[in-house]
């Protein structure tokens, strides 16, 4: 489903470059979960942005479902992540104006689907948020509101959902009840499933766990022997 | 329909309903300034057509050739006209030296013929307005004719060779004007006399004048074309009046006041302009994570685009819908306030003003929003994963260069006057940047004052200099509303105050002249008998200028000054008299024993300072006078100002005591005679046939009644451009609220007290008002200079009040309005404002 073949970032920083990531590459198969796990820094969330689209590597290329997005022009790439995409994030980012239901439908809105709030309400009772669609993120915990993203990010019904820290910013028995949500959706759909995160209960329930090494080196996390 | 989905759930957006406010209050502001100025202009222009009697008029001094009638009647134009000469009117061995105005069956084209069956009478059940005049075989006469003939209504007067029955009192015809004659009473009467009359012989004295008005939309045009088209046949004998020139003071009022209402409208743009630029901001920066969002939901940067241009044309839709809905609802706020001032029916206003509105709601957000989310489409889909990002916004040059632009291209829309919009931008500019220079000069201090100063001055010091850019742009913001408001009131109060005099109820409202010294005690009994107060006799000699400094006058310097072609009025006075300021020299007893002595040759004269200047006097001066043939010397030993506006006998040249009483002479005295003693004047006249009187009491009324129509609506004016700098105050502090939230959060949770955090943020925001307080003064100060020299001819003052109210006004006002604003940091539990954030 997707496969990265030796992508590297690197950022000018004053006179210099920084690298981020060095010659990585790495190959995810449709319907397949994995856990990308790393200290703060390693360069995980500037992976997933490139894995997802929404950055380009300084050099290598990314293929998904056989295209090579790294190759295409920007408004390409869009038009990739609305077919295959779909994103949960750390903090969340549901749109403080607009209701649970609001939230969820906006991006099925924004592809003129017209049936794009009953398919809101739908996800939403599936995440267990029948009734609480029409109030606002600031009336929902912390927990409710990534259950909204959730809804949302599958409501689109992407191949590949990206979730970069999605409990990160939850206690540890909310975070469960997302990660149960997550695995229980992903099965459901049948998503490949591609999850940075910090939580080791989390990586523990994916298919596959990768341990990031300073942006340059991947280590399956059973075999994790190399010190940054 | 997504656009405007989206609009109606950002409703709920702090920053999309300030850009919105802003968008309303730009409209309203200027719906409902041009809205009132387009009636009340219509109304003023209505009425000084009325003065004219006509919309256009050709004065001649020979006859007018029926050709330029015939063809004016050709192009569908109403014509009418007039002749008016002076003439003499008998009843048996009575004459008076009336001035006629002689009208056909057209006149008056506009206006009314006011006329009355009682003389001396205000009494509105004796006086009948029409739209004729006489018909043949009677004339109307201005009260004072009948005790100068001695006849009553009814009785006929001789006019030439006919008799005429004065049927009716002339109160008032519509092109009478406000030169009151001091030569006879005003008599109205048909064309048609004239020739049994045989008053008018070849070489006779008379003012022909060709009234034209058209009617219907394309009046104006018609009219115009008229005039063009006959324009290579108008002789030197002949010109052109039309409502503005008919009346100069109307005209000059009717100016002022547009350009104050076009000032009014401007400022209260700009300032909307500038609180819409700030939220359009503030917007832009909540809306970063929002395109993330956008991009890896798949949307391309042109569909991006496309989102907001369409949200940001339905804003701007329903904004300038809203603005001209509340600016249709404010102007009528406005003539309800004013109606008892205004005329009961005041024309409907064009279509121009609704065009203006939403002209101006498109031209600002295409001015001031657009630029601030131009750059969204562009930014990095990574900004939902990192905050670090770089983001590249438009440049603020460019911003405002482009928000400059759409400020000009409004400003010389709505005044049509390249100096007006030149000194409105030079006030902004030089605010701008002198707030952009000061501004980060008084930000180094403020950061050198912060390591000298304890805890809570010191952390919220140094956070203006941390945030200086944003400083910046807030001291910017607040200095423009506040030097925009400070023009504003000074603007409003220096014209109030110029036309105030005209307000003073017990002005003076008749002059009496021409009373012969032993008619003095009886005219003042008459008066103290009506418990009438004059302003006290002067008296004058008449007399002429026949050198300067012994050297006889040129006939070149003759034509220059009016004062030197004809008589002039010379009076005496021991003391200076009320209303008069010495400029320079000094009074009498301070004069060398030289030139006070009685017996002197020379005598000291004091001339009013305009005079002398535009004489090219100074102190020393030698004037030679010629009275009733005898020539006298006078030096120059002082100069005064006079206060015309005290409606009391002023002269340009006095003398001490004893120095003219022996040339024959006459007095004269202003008195207000309020309506009901107005037979005063029947008995005075009756008494004493010379006695002149000058009754000025109808064009006081007349131009007091518009002054104060001008007045009351500017005043609910100003509250509405107050709204609009409150707004910018908002917009402004609202820039750095969810900073200042967070640091607050942040503090709280390392223990600070509230009252540590509210101390902090009422010190940096009454800094950051304080320095705009002063930043706006100096802009202020700068452009009313300008506006009040090249304007309004008002001669540029020094205002202090505005250097000491405007820091601490702003200080004060801002302080408040910051810490009103972050209360809620200190109410909400750290965390809860944590999760916010």
């Amino acid at each position: 489903m997707i496969k990265a073949y030796k992508i590297s970032k690197k950022v000018p920083i004053a006179d210099t470059e920084l690298t981020i990531l060095e010659a990585l590459s790495l190959t995810v198969e449709a319907g397949e979960s994995l856990a990308i796990v790393g200290p703060s820094g390693s360069g995980k969330s500037t992976l997933l942005g490139i894995l997802a689209g929404l950055d380009l590597p300084s050099s290598g290329s990314v293929h998904i479902d056989g295209q090579n997005i790294t190759a295409m022009t920007e408004d390409a790439r869009a038009e990739m992540r609305a077919r295959y995409v779909g994103f949960v994030f750390q903090s969340f980012h549901l749109l403080p104006g607009l209701t649970a239901q609001e939230n969820v439908a906006l991006p099925l809105e924004l592809r003129s689907d017209k049936a794009a709030m009953d398919t809101a309400a739908r996800y939403l009772q599936r995440v267990g948020l029948a009734d609480r669609m029409t109030h606002y993120p600031r009336q929902l915990s912390g927990g409710e509101q990534q259950r909204v993203a959730v809804a949302r990010a599958f409501a689109c019904q992407p191949r590949i959902l990206f979730a970069d820290e999605p409990t990160g910013n939850l206690d540890i028995v909310t975070g469960a009840t997302i990660n149960d949500l997550l695995f229980q959706l992903n099965q459901e759909e049948g998503t490949t499933l591609v999850i940075v995160t910090h939580e080791n209960s989390l990586a523990a329930r994916c298919g596959r766990r990768l341990h990031l090494q300073c942006g340059t080196q991947f280590t399956p996390v059973e075999e994790m022997t190399v010190k940054c | 329909m997504l656009a405007i989905r989206m609009l109606l759930r950002s409703w709920r957006d702090e920053e999309v309903r300030l850009v919105i406010a802003a968008l309303v209050l730009a409209v309203a502001v200027v719906t409902s300034v041009t809205l009132l100025a387009d009636r009340v202009e219509r109304a003023l222009i209505a009425e000084s057509s009325s003065f004219l009697a006509a919309d256009l008029v050709l004065e001649s001094h020979v006859p007018i050739d029926s050709e330029l009638i015939n063809e004016a009647q050709g192009m569908g134009l109403r014509t009418a006209t007039t002749l008016s000469f002076v003439s003499m009117v008998y009843n048996g061995d009575r004459m008076h030296l009336a001035s006629i105005k002689a009208v056909d069956d057209g006149y008056p084209l506009r206006g009314q013929v006011r006329h009355a069956d009682r003389a001396f009478s205000d009494d509105p059940a004796h006086i009948k307005s029409t739209n004729a005049g006489p018909e043949p075989g009677v004339a109307w006469v201005e009260s004072r004719l009948l005790p100068l003939l001695n006849v009553e209504l009814g009785n006929t007067i001789e006019f030439g060779e006919s008799r005429l029955n004065v049927n009716r009192i002339l109160i008032e015809a519509p092109d009478t004007g406000t030169s009151f004659s001091f030569l006879g009473a005003r008599i109205l009467l048909h064309a048609d006399d004239l020739p049994a009359a045989g008053v008018l012989v070849p070489g006779s004295r008379v003012k022909y004048r060709l009234l034209l008005a058209a009617d219907g939309k394309q009046g104006a045009q018609t009219l115009a074309e008229y005039r063009a088209s006959v324009q290579s046949r108008i002789s030197l004998h002949q010109r052109w009046i039309s409502p503005e020139d008919a009346q100069q003071s109307i005209a000059d009022t009717m100016q002022k006041a547009r350009r104050f209402l076009l000032l009014s409208g401007s400022i209260g743009v700009i300032l909307a302009s500038i609180a819409l630029a700030l939220a359009s901001h503030s917007f832009a920066l909540g809306e970063i994570r929002q395109v993330g969002l956008y991009k890896t939901w798949g949307l391309s940067a042109p569909k991006i685009r496309r989102i907001y241009c369409l949200y940001a044309l339905a804003i701007g839709v329903v904004g300038s819908l809203l603005g001209i809905l509340l600016g249709a609802f404010m102007h009528e706020i406005l003539l309800f306030v004013v109606q008892d001032w205004l005329p009961s029916q005041l024309p409907e206003a064009g279509f121009k003003p609704w065009i203006i509105g939403i002209a101006t709601g498109i031209i600002c957000l295409a001015g001031f929003m657009l630029p601030s989310i131009w750059h969204l489409p562009a930014l990095p889909a990574m900004t939902v994963l990192r905050k670090d990002i770089p983001i590249e916004p438009v440049s603020t040059v460019k911003k405002s260069a482009i928000g400059l632009l759409a400020i000009a291209g409004l400003l010389l829309w709505y005044s049509e006057n390249a100096l007006l919009m030149t000194a409105m931008l030079a006030g902004f500019l030089s605010t701008a940047l002198a707030a952009v220079v000061v501004g980060y000069g008084l930000l180094l201090g403020v950061r050198w004052l912060s390591q000298h100063l304890t805890s809570v001055w010191r952390l919220a010091l140094a956070n203006l200099w941390r945030r200086r850019l944003q400083s910046l742009i807030q001291v910017l913001g607040f200095s423009g509303a506040i030097a925009l408001l400070m023009i504003m009131w000074v603007l409003k109060t220096s014209l109030i105050d110029e036309w105030r005099w005209q307000l003073a109820d017990d002005a003076p409202n008749h002059f009496l002249v021409n009373v012969a010294p032993n008619e003095v005690v009886g005219v003042d009994e008459a008066m103290a008998k009506r418990a009438l107060d004059s302003s006290g006799w002067y008296s004058m000699v008449r007399g002429r200028i026949l050198q300067f400094n012994e050297v006889d006058l040129t006939p070149e310097q003759r034509d220059g000054h009016e004062s030197l072609r004809r008589e002039i009025n010379l009076s005496w006075s021991k003391e200076l008299p009320k209303g008069n300021s010495l400029m320079s020299g000094d009074w009498w007893p301070a004069l060398p024993e030289e030139l006070r002595s009685q017996n002197a040759d020379i005598t000291p004269v004091s001339i009013e300072v305009e005079l002398a200047r535009e004489l090219g006097l100074v102190l020393g001066d030698r004037i030679t006078f010629s009275i009733g043939g005898l020539e006298f010397e006078a030096e120059l030993t002082s100069t005064r100002q006079l206060d015309w506006k005290e409606m009391r006998p002023s002269f340009y040249f006095l003398f001490p005591e004893g120095r003219l009483e022996k040339f024959p002479r006459t007095f004269m005295t202003s008195v207000y005679i309020p309506s009901a003693d107005k037979l005063l004047l029947n008995d005075l006249l009756r008494q004493y046939p010379t006695l002149q009187v000058i009754a000025l009491d109808k064009v006081i009324a007349r131009v007091r009644t518009i002054i104060t129509q001008v007045t009351r609506g500017l005043e609910v004016m100003t509250l509405m451009i107050l709204a609009c700098g409150i707004l910018v105050m908002f917009a402004a502090v609202r820039l750095s609220m969810s900073e200042r939230l967070h640091e607050s959060a942040v503090l709280r949770t390392l223990g600070s007290s509230r009252g540590l955090i509210l101390g902090v943020q009422l010190i940096e925001f009454t800094s950051l008002g304080m320095g705009a307080g002063f930043l706006s003064a100096l802009g202020a100060e700068t452009a009313l200079v300008v506006i009040q020299y090249y304007l309004f001819d008002l001669t540029p003052v020094w205002h202090l009040w505005l250097w000491v109210v405007g820091p601490l006004g702003a200080g004060l006002l801002v302080g408040i309005l910051g810490v009103a604003y972050s209360r809620s940091a200190v109410k909400q539990s750290p965390l809860a404002l944590l999760r916010r954030l």
